[in-house]
């Protein structure tokens, strides 16, 4: 036992923390914001508006896979969670894998030098699979949450809903975001223009097609046409996230289990009170709807900035909330033990 | 076949903590980790009219195991004989086996990175003796064997007592089975 | 480490050893590689344990090579208490210590030395021995504390302690005052086997406890109200005409003077004393009374309560006497002095000490059961009987009060030197500031230990004590049983450590005390002239062990029958002849706890709740554990339990940091907030100290003071208990309080 006699106490111990949150957020965020990006190119013939938005879910998933590998206890190992088939993590790690590579893929429809930048069919093909793979990776984790038996908080199929309305609400925002920092240009809209050039908005200033149609708009209106697209989306699924998280603490808050009610209530009027009032409700759904309803061009941008923000605030506070169903007499027994500052922890004993 | 499986006697318990230390000097534990706590329910009622049952635990080593099926890597593993147990070279302490029980069997060592459980002391019974925390236990609280032996402790124990499992209602089949007490004076 | 030992290496060999972290003494199978312990197991075969241990036992290995161990001897360098040390040979040591009793012995007198002792662990025959023949009748234990008054009371007045209960055959068990199911886990699975089997079983505690949890019927008792309740069942008992009337005429010497006596303690007078329902005392007496045989269980209580201790001690003896409970198949069995083996009596070299010696032993004048006066009578009574006489070490010496008091006030005469082992006299004498006062202030302290306490740090010599696995083991109750169990050493002790045995020899032999005198070599050699009139085809001690390892003679009953009781009358004096000669009651008179409520209103004004101290706890055994990181983990903080209505009418909620305050002095632990306890009573744990504090400043080190419950404990002559001398521990009143944040303001 001498080996351990350094060791020292893990402060409340929850079974994931703050890298895990980080990459339900960053899963969530590069899922759903290729969700778009592919409904809009499959859907509306707007691929090339979001051609950046494909290289930031890339990025997102990537430094979101660096976080979940970082966590791990040997993150040289990693590998090993490709090895069995029926875990649903080892599903999650696939999915999220193919996500990125069909994202890289993807992104090479808009760049000449890439072997496959001229066959559309197979653009469409992609962006199909990203979209189905976008959903797979928006919902498993949390299914993976909810799949957790004793986890009172997280064991309830309205997880993986919420996260998937979530994940789509930030991706719209990040979406949204990317487009305002890097819009539209009419170099990759003529790069990537298909061969029957109907599809897609060809050509340079003044003949850009705007959503799908032959339309005159120039590409600057119809990027703000794309823009109100997404802040309608984005309106709409506030308003609906918003319904749901209240709809889903008020659920746990009324739960018949006791492990649950104290969680709940814990998000609303305990220690997380602060980060769920002020963070996900207010920041992440509420502001934004004011600006999104009342506002225009930056502020627009300021709500979906506070939108992911309130992602980011969701995604901790569920991970915070790993509450189990206590044993009798386990909360006294985990009271009485040592918190992690005391001083013969520190012993060389 | 065999399957190995506990009897708690609650009424025999007194909560003294031998089996949680014999456990952890037996597997090297890290100091923060206990595979055999013994948990103290109580004294509840009004004084002077009480009642206290002591709760003994361990890796509840369950028919279904939401551990093993949340494994990516088949680490967590279960044999033929019902042991549920980690192999260490295989796990990367990706923490979802951990998120999975209901029954905080699991845990980190974070020294080596790798999740660590009870194993129903599989090498000790596969060489024919107790689990560590049943020898130790002066109280005989605890007995261990084989379900499926029919004449054995156990299955006359379980059989022919009421006995109840933790967290029965949520399917995992938990196999340490609980014979309550009293707990007073009645 | 088990996981990597083949334990069925050819190189290992297996030590039958026992375990010492408490006085059960369970056999331990220690595996032995090149002189190493490599594992540990509670040993299957052993009487006590059949293969169990308790977590002290478990982690015995940690305790032998904790890296706090002191592994050499030590001379203080510094100013006492400074904790600057040379480390020196054994043989430098013992050599200057020898000079140095020599000297105080010339200057002073024997008397002016005395030794401090504690939890059985050491051969204190071979302390007795070295006192004996040094001169000096001040040796002394916690002793009082822990069985040694019921066990004179009761001898003098059954002649011979009825100690060993017959449980197999018992009907009902009484556990006064004990929890066997925090401090003797064996004891514990007998109680509990037996119960499934329907024993009854009748627990007096203030606390629900473990033990109470498990029993037929609990009695709340006010602490140290214990002789109230007693006085009340024999009460019951005769009035409802329950006694065994035959035995009671036959072998009873003193009933009428009884039965007149006990009129006046009803239930209903003890209800205010004791809070007990009158009916509830009547039940409880009904139970014990008609499902004979039945027995009661010695616990410390009875023998901690300073004032009453003595009286209730007698009246619990003559409750066995009047049911018929007493050396009967399924009572209170006299198992005598051993005739088989050598006991420890006849080790200690008694004769040696000469009666003005005899006559300063200090505290002998005002407590004279468990001192010469009256172990004087109670061995002459037992020789002239038994041929043999109880063990003098522990059974009678100085008052260890009026020891550490004659240390302070040098009265009646100075005490110049103290020589500790196997206690830290802080931590386990009452009154702990005018302990730790003490041992500032004597001249000359010479601690054994493990590791550095607050004792060893005022010492001038600290000596490296070898603990279990490095040493052998014999158990006997004191020597005072008739049965006996044995263990070998695992190994030798380790580095430079050495065992008391080594220590007291080594001083007498420098003392001039002469070679014949102290003719063992080792302990085996000495534990074999005690096993080898058994008579066992062994060639040595560790033989004995292996071969044998104890011995339970077949119990007799009804031995009075023929011989009568081993009493000056022949019979069990509820009357006692012994206590009227040596000027004490010869029956029980009532009188309350040391400080309570009835006697001492303006007290209980300021002080309103009942204290007890009696918080003995899983991991820890007295102060010993609380530098065992894994077990300290359990329990990293003292908690004193409050129930719910005391602690919200106080501002106190669970897990606050709170002031236990007495008319001595303050402690702090926190509020573990329980409904086990009365409204009105307050139980702290014992033995708290800080070893992680390894910082030495201040006047209070290792924290020993801060929440340590002897700091609250009652020595003061009045407080004792006038038969035997035995200070008060519980019932005591106490008030508590909210600690500020941070706690030590």
């Amino acid at each position: 036992m001498k080996k351990h006699a350094e060791a020292t106490v893990k402060r409340h111990a929850h079974v994931w923390t703050w890298p895990i949150a980080g990459y339900l957020f960053l899963g969530g965020l590069g899922a759903g914001m290729v969700i778009v990006a592919s409904v809009g190119d499959l859907f509306f013939g707007l691929g090339s508006f979001f051609i950046p938005c494909a290289g930031c879910s890339l990025v997102a998933l990537g430094l979101g896979s660096l976080l979940l590998v970082f966590e791990l206890g040997r993150p040289l190992q990693f590998w090993r969670v490709f090895s069995r088939e029926r875990a649903v993590l080892t599903f999650g790690a696939w999915m999220v894998v193919c996500l990125m590579v069909l994202d890289a893929v993807y992104l090479g429809f808009w760049f000449d030098f890439v072997p496959w930048s001229g066959l559309f069919w197979l653009r469409s093909a992609v962006a199909g699979a990203c979209l189905l793979l976008g959903c797979g990776v928006m919902l498993y984790t949390g299914i993976e949450l909810s799949s957790m038996k004793a986890r009172v908080f997280w064991n309830t199929p309205a997880l993986p809903i919420l996260f998937a309305l979530s994940g789509l609400l930030v991706g719209c925002a990040g979406d949204y975001l990317v487009l305002c920092v890097w819009p539209y240009s009419a170099e990759f809209a003529v790069a990537a223009a298909g061969p029957e050039g109907g599809l897609e908005p060809v050509g340079g200033p003044g003949s850009a097609g705007g959503l799908g149609s032959a339309g005159g708009l120039g590409s600057a209106g119809s990027l703000a046409a794309v823009q109100s697209i997404l802040v309608v989306c984005m309106g709409a699924l506030s308003v609906v996230t918003l319904i749901s998280v209240l709809i889903y603490v008020l659920m746990m808050y009324t739960s018949s289990t006791a492990a649950a009610r104290k969680a709940a209530a814990r998000w609303l009027k305990g220690a997380f009170a602060w980060a769920f009032w002020g963070g996900l409700v207010f920041i992440g759904l509420v502001i934004p709807l004011l600006l999104l309803a009342f506002g225009s061009g930056i502020l627009h941008a300021g709500a979906a900035l506070c939108v992911i923000i309130g992602g980011i605030f969701l995604r901790f506070l569920v991970v915070y909330c790993d509450d189990m169903r206590d044993l009798p007499g386990e909360a006294l027994y985990k009271k009485r033990l040592p918190q992690g500052d005391e001083a013969f922890l520190k012993a060389d004993w | 076949m065999t399957r190995y499986a506990m009897v708690m006697d609650t009424r025999r318990c007194v909560g003294c903590d031998s089996c949680t230390i014999a456990c952890k000097v037996w597997n090297e534990l890290p100091l923060d980790v206990l595979f055999c706590p013994v948990l103290r329910d109580g004294p509840h009622g009004v004084y002077p009219h009480l009642h206290m049952n002591h709760t003994p635990l361990l890796c509840m080593h369950c028919a279904e195991t939401p551990c093993v099926h949340a494994c990516p890597t088949g680490a967590s593993r279960q044999d033929a004989d019902g042991i549920v147990w980690v192999e260490e070279k295989g796990c990367i302490t990706c923490g979802a086996c951990i998120a999975a029980c209901p029954y905080n069997a699991r845990h980190r060592d974070r020294q080596r990175g790798v999740v660590i459980k009870c194993d129903f002391c599989k090498d000790r019974v596969r060489d024919g003796e107790e689990p560590f925390c049943v020898k130790t236990c002066h109280q005989r609280a605890r007995v261990f064997g084989d379900l499926d032996d029919k004449h054995g402790a156990v299955a006359r124990l379980v059989n022919s007592l009421r006995t109840e499992r933790l967290f029965e209602d949520i399917g995992t089949e938990p196999q340490v089975y609980y014979i309550m007490s009293k707990g007073g004076q009645g | 480490m088990p996981k990597v030992i083949d334990l069925r290496d050819p190189d290992i060999e297996v030590r039958k050893s026992m375990c010492y972290f408490c006085h059960t003494n369970c056999g331990v199978l220690a595996y032995v590689r090149d002189g190493e312990v490599v594992y540990i197991e509670g040993d299957p075969d052993h009487p006590t344990n059949a293969g169990g241990l308790c977590c002290r036992g478990n982690i015995a290995l940690k305790h032998l090579d904790h890296p706090d161990r002191i592994n050499k001897p030590l001379k203080r360098t510094g100013e006492k208490g400074a904790n600057q040390w040379e480390e020196i040979t054994w043989g430098q040591a013992l050599d200057e210590i020898a000079e140095r009793l020599a000297a105080i012995k010339d200057e002073y007198g024997a008397e002016a030395v005395a030794t401090a002792g504690g939890t059985v662990r050491t051969d204190d025959w071979a302390r007795r021995r070295f006192m004996n023949l040094f001169g000096s009748p001040n040796s002394f234990h916690n002793a009082l504390l822990c069985w040694i008054p019921t066990f004179m009371i009761e001898t003098a007045i059954s002649g011979w302690s009825p100690f060993l209960s017959d449980m197999e055959n018992s009907r009902v068990a009484v556990i006064w005052g004990a929890n066997p199911g925090a401090s003797t886990l064996p004891a514990m699975r007998g109680l509990t086997d037996l119960h499934e089997k329907g024993l009854k079983l009748i627990c007096i505690d203030p606390r629900f406890t473990e033990t109470a949890a498990h029993a037929d019927l609990w009695l709340p008792i006010r602490p140290g109200a214990d002789l109230a309740l007693a006085l009340a069942w024999i009460n019951v008992i005769i009035d409802e005409e329950l006694y065994d009337a035959g035995f009671v005429e036959d072998w009873c010497y003193g009933f009428k003077e009884l039965v007149e006596h006990v009129e006046q303690f009803t239930p209903e007078w003890a209800a205010p004393l004791t809070w007990l329902d009158p009916e509830l005392i009547r039940e409880s007496a009904r139970m014990y009374a008609t499902n004979t045989p039945g027995n009661i269980q010695w616990g410390t209580s009875l023998d901690q309560q300073g004032k009453p201790s003595g009286a209730a001690i007698h009246a619990r003896a003559i409750l066995r006497a009047i049911t018929g409970n007493i050396d009967c198949p399924g009572g209170d069995l006299m198992p005598g002095p051993s005739m088989e083996y050598t006991v420890d009596e006849e080790l200690e070299a008694n004769e040696y000490l000469p009666e003005e010696q005899r006559a300063k032993q200090l505290g002998s004048e005002a407590f004279k059961l468990c001192s010469w006066p009256g172990y004087r009578l109670i061995s002459d009574i037992a020789r002239e009987y038994w041929g043999k006489a109880p063990t003098a070490e522990w059974m009678c010496e100085a008052n260890a009060p009026a020891v550490f008091r004659a240390i302070l006030t040098e009265d009646p005469y100075p005490i110049r030197a103290l020589l500790v082992a196997a206690t830290n006299p802080v931590n386990s004498y009452g009154n702990s500031r005018e302990v730790l006062e003490a041992l500032k202030k004597v001249d000359f302290l010479v601690t054994n230990e493990y590791w550095m306490t607050s004792a060893a740090l005022y010492s001038d010599y600290v000596l490296p004590i070898a603990g279990a696995l490095e040493r052998p083991v014999v158990h006997n109750n004191y020597g005072c049983a008739a049965s006996i169990v044995t263990g070998e050493r695992a190994v030798y002790p380790l580095h430079e450590r050495g065992t008391d045995y080594w220590f007291w020899q080594g001083l007498g032999l420098r003392l001039g005390q002469g070679e014949e005198l102290w003719p063992w070599a080792n302990e085996e050699e000495a534990y074999f002239d005690i096993v080898e009139p058994l008579g066992f085809e062994v060639d040595d001690y560790n033989g004995f062990v292996r071969e044998v390892g104890f011995y339970f003679p077949k119990p007799e009953y009804y031995r009075y029958k023929e011989e009568g009781f081993f009493t000056r009358t022949g019979r069990v004096e509820l009357y006692s002849t012994v206590l009227e000669e040596l000027g004490y009651p010869p029956l029980p008179q009532y009188c309350g706890p040391v400080e309570n409520e009835v006697e001492h209103p303006e007290l209980a004004e300021e002080y309103p709740l009942a204290l007890s101290t009696a918080g003995g706890f899983m991991p820890f055994h007295h102060s010993e554990e609380f530098n065992i990181k894994e077990l300290r983990y359990l329990r990293h903080d003292p908690y004193m339990e409050i129930n719910p209505a005391t602690a919200a009418r106080l501002g106190i909620e669970d897990g606050d940091w709170c002031w236990v305050e007495t008319l001595r002095g303050r402690i702090r632990q926190r509020a573990n907030v329980t409904n086990a306890v009365h409204e009105k009573v307050v139980l702290v744990q014992r033995g708290w100290w800080y070893p992680e504090r390894k910082e030495i400043c201040g006047d209070d080190p290792f924290g020993v003071l801060e929440s340590n419950a002897n700091v609250l404990t009652a020595t003061a002559e009045e407080h004792c208990d006038p038969i035997s001398g035995t200070w008060a521990n519980r019932g005591l009143l106490c008030r508590v309080y909210k600690a500020e944040e941070g706690g030590l303001s």
